[in-house]
């Protein structure tokens, strides 16, 4: 699994895909923040770092959303280009691949989440006035929460893309899962206590105003605010990424490569 | 020890209810060439996918270099090279990335040995191309390349020639005589070009609707397909109940169109001819015919060289 990882990095490293998007993803972060900054006289309530910084504290399945992202880019062609085939031939068990792929996807995806991150904190510290209800330190305690949900969220689409044949399907099946199923629960726990507690742990949930999360221009309520919600938050990645884990070795393992 | 590199007992493989593989017993000698040769869909294929680890058998066992069972196979296939269908690559890595993905993959050190396959198989050139870029042949090249990374003790070739021009399967050919006599490594190559393998392949394998109807060796191949004499008659069946009466070990076929073809002929032309004579029978033709691969392949799958 080392050398299969190694050559994995040393694909990343050699081509494109990926410098592509942790740039485009800072160029958009620095535009973003320029052209805030640009528009101060015309909406400044919105030119804060407060409003800058809300909009990733508000939504945080962006973060599993771009991790999901950028395991496609790294790894739907593999079935079209037949790579695998060459993997498995070389001696390498399926779930060696498996595993290797979700740790450079997961490790990738990090160093670019880390980069933007950065680039995003230190364009708006420099440009934007520093008011409002969210902080940076808000921001910051978002990413242990959010990080294993974005594992399991890439895991997942990892499974998803190797198990379908078509990368279309993989793909409405993971937004079936991430997106779909959590509202089904919700609805379904309209009528059923344990359903709605059930509900409240799937991530897009567990984020939503449902769970009590306010963030906007007057409050700033996560739902890592508080130890237990902390614990909640790690608890539901840590599950999930287990979950999507065992799923994809269970569907995986024998698979025939076409 | 076994004295095969490659053997496989009742190998079955069945997509739902179509059996693509049924019941394969392979046999590759250890140091041979050898020649997998069917149709379009007779399982060469499904077969190579099997022992690259590419799909899973849905019965019967596989043994590679001595090694068998789920940890065995992967080990085993530590050791081997292949290239199954069309050669699979990254689209925008170079000729050389791409050796060298491979060779960090199978844990060869160093640029090296990427560069003397490129020079190997006649690919330096195009070392800095992407492989988007490459042509069919080029391909080919390049995946030979991948699969000679790491000193394989088997080589598994599907289809290997497609795509090359006539001077590059010259050169292909030549490759693999040497491969095989200089490093010693047992080559299984299947094709649908039979005139091809014939000159490289010192064992046979003949696959038919997923069942290996026969193996046999270049040497029993050249004696059974050696000339043969097709002699046409009026009255077929009574010739030939008087020919297995007087030859009692020569060989014969009845083919349509009052013919019938002596296989391996013990005696002269004029001999045959002389019987249908003393039996007031007429010859109306009479030629010698030589038997290709072809032609013995089209035999067996209908039906086999009977008597």
């Amino acid at each position: 699994m080392r050398n299969y990882m190694k050559s994995e990095l040393y694909r990343i490293l050699h081509t494109k895909e990926m410098y592509l998007i942790t740039g485009t993803l800072v160029v958009i972060t620095v535009l973003y923040h320029i052209l805030t900054f640009l528009s101060k006289g015309l909406a400044p309530r919105y030119a804060t770092t407060s409003f800058s910084y809300s909009c990733l504290v508000a939504n945080p399945m962006l973060f599993a959303c771009a991790g999901t992202v950028i395991t496609y880019f790294l790894y739907e062609g593999n079935r079209r280009n037949g790579n695998i085939k060459n993997a498995a031939a070389c001696g390498i068990s399926r779930v060696k691949i498996f595993a290797g792929q979700c740790l450079i996807s997961l490790a990738a995806s990090t160093c670019a989440m880390l980069l933007t991150l950065t680039v995003w904190i230190i364009s708006a510290e420099l440009l934007l006035p520093k008011t409002g209800p969210v902080h940076l330190a808000h921001l910051l305690s978002e990413i242990p929460a959010i990080y294993l949900i974005s594992a399991a969220c890439l895991v997942c689409a990892l499974v998803c893309i190797s198990y379908f044949e078509k990368t279309i399907t993989g793909i409405l099946v993971w937004g079936l899962i991430w997106f779909l199923i959590p509202k089904i629960f919700l609805i379904g726990g309209m009528r059923s206590e344990a359903l709605y507690q059930a509900a409240l742990w799937l991530p897009s949930n567990l984020f939503s105003v449902v769970n009590g999360l306010y963030v906007n221009t007057r409050e700033c309520i996560t739902a890592w605010d508080t130890v237990g919600g902390m614990l909640r938050c790690i608890a539901s990645g840590g599950i999930g990424t287990l979950v999507f884990v065992l799923s994809g070795i269970l569907l995986l393992k024998k698979k025939d490569l076409a | 020890m076994n004295e095969y590199v490659i053997e496989t007992k009742g190998l079955t493989k069945s997509y739902g209810s179509f059996p693509a593989l049924d019941h394969v017993d392979l046999h590759v000698r250890k140091g041979c060439i050898y020649g997998l040769v069917g149709d379009n869909g007779a399982g060469k294929s499904t077969l190579l996918k099997l022992l690259a680890g590419q799909c899973f058998a849905t019965e019967g066992d596989i043994f590679l270099l001595g090694q068998q069972g789920e940890k065995g196979l992967l080990q085993a296939r530590k050791h081997t090279g292949c290239m199954i269908e069309r050669p699979a690559f990254f689209p925008n890595m170079t000729v050389e990335q791409t050796l060298n993905y491979y060779c960090i993959q199978k844990g060869v050190p160093g640029t090296k040995k990427a560069e003397e396959m490129m020079q190997l198989t006649g690919i330096a050139e195009k070392k800095r191309c992407r492989c988007q870029t490459l042509s069919l042949g080029q391909r080919q090249r390049l995946g030979l390349a991948a699969a000679l990374l790491g000193e394989p003790r088997l080589l598994m070739l599907d289809e290997p020639i497609n795509g090359l021009d006539p001077s590059g399967i010259l050169e292909f050919r030549s490759l693999l005589r040497r491969l095989n006599a200089e490093r010693n490594i047992t080559i299984l190559l299947s094709s649908h070009i039979l005139s091809e393998l014939q000159q490289v392949a010192d064992i046979y394998g003949f696959l038919s609707s997923g069942s290996l109807i026969e193996e046999i060796t270049a040497k029993r191949l050249a004696e059974k397909c050696s000339d043969c004499i097709e002699i046409t008659l009026p009255d077929i069946e009574k010739y030939a109940a008087v020919f297995e009466k007087t030859f009692p070990d020569d060989s014969y076929k009845i083919l349509p169109e009052n013919k019938i073809r002596i296989m391996n002929p013990k005696h002269t032309a004029q001999t045959y001819s002389k019987l249908a004579l003393d039996q007031q029978i007429y010859i109306t033709g009479m030629q010698t015919v030589k038997s290709s691969l072809e032609d013995y392949y089209m035999k067996l799958k209908e039906g086999g060289m009977d008597r």
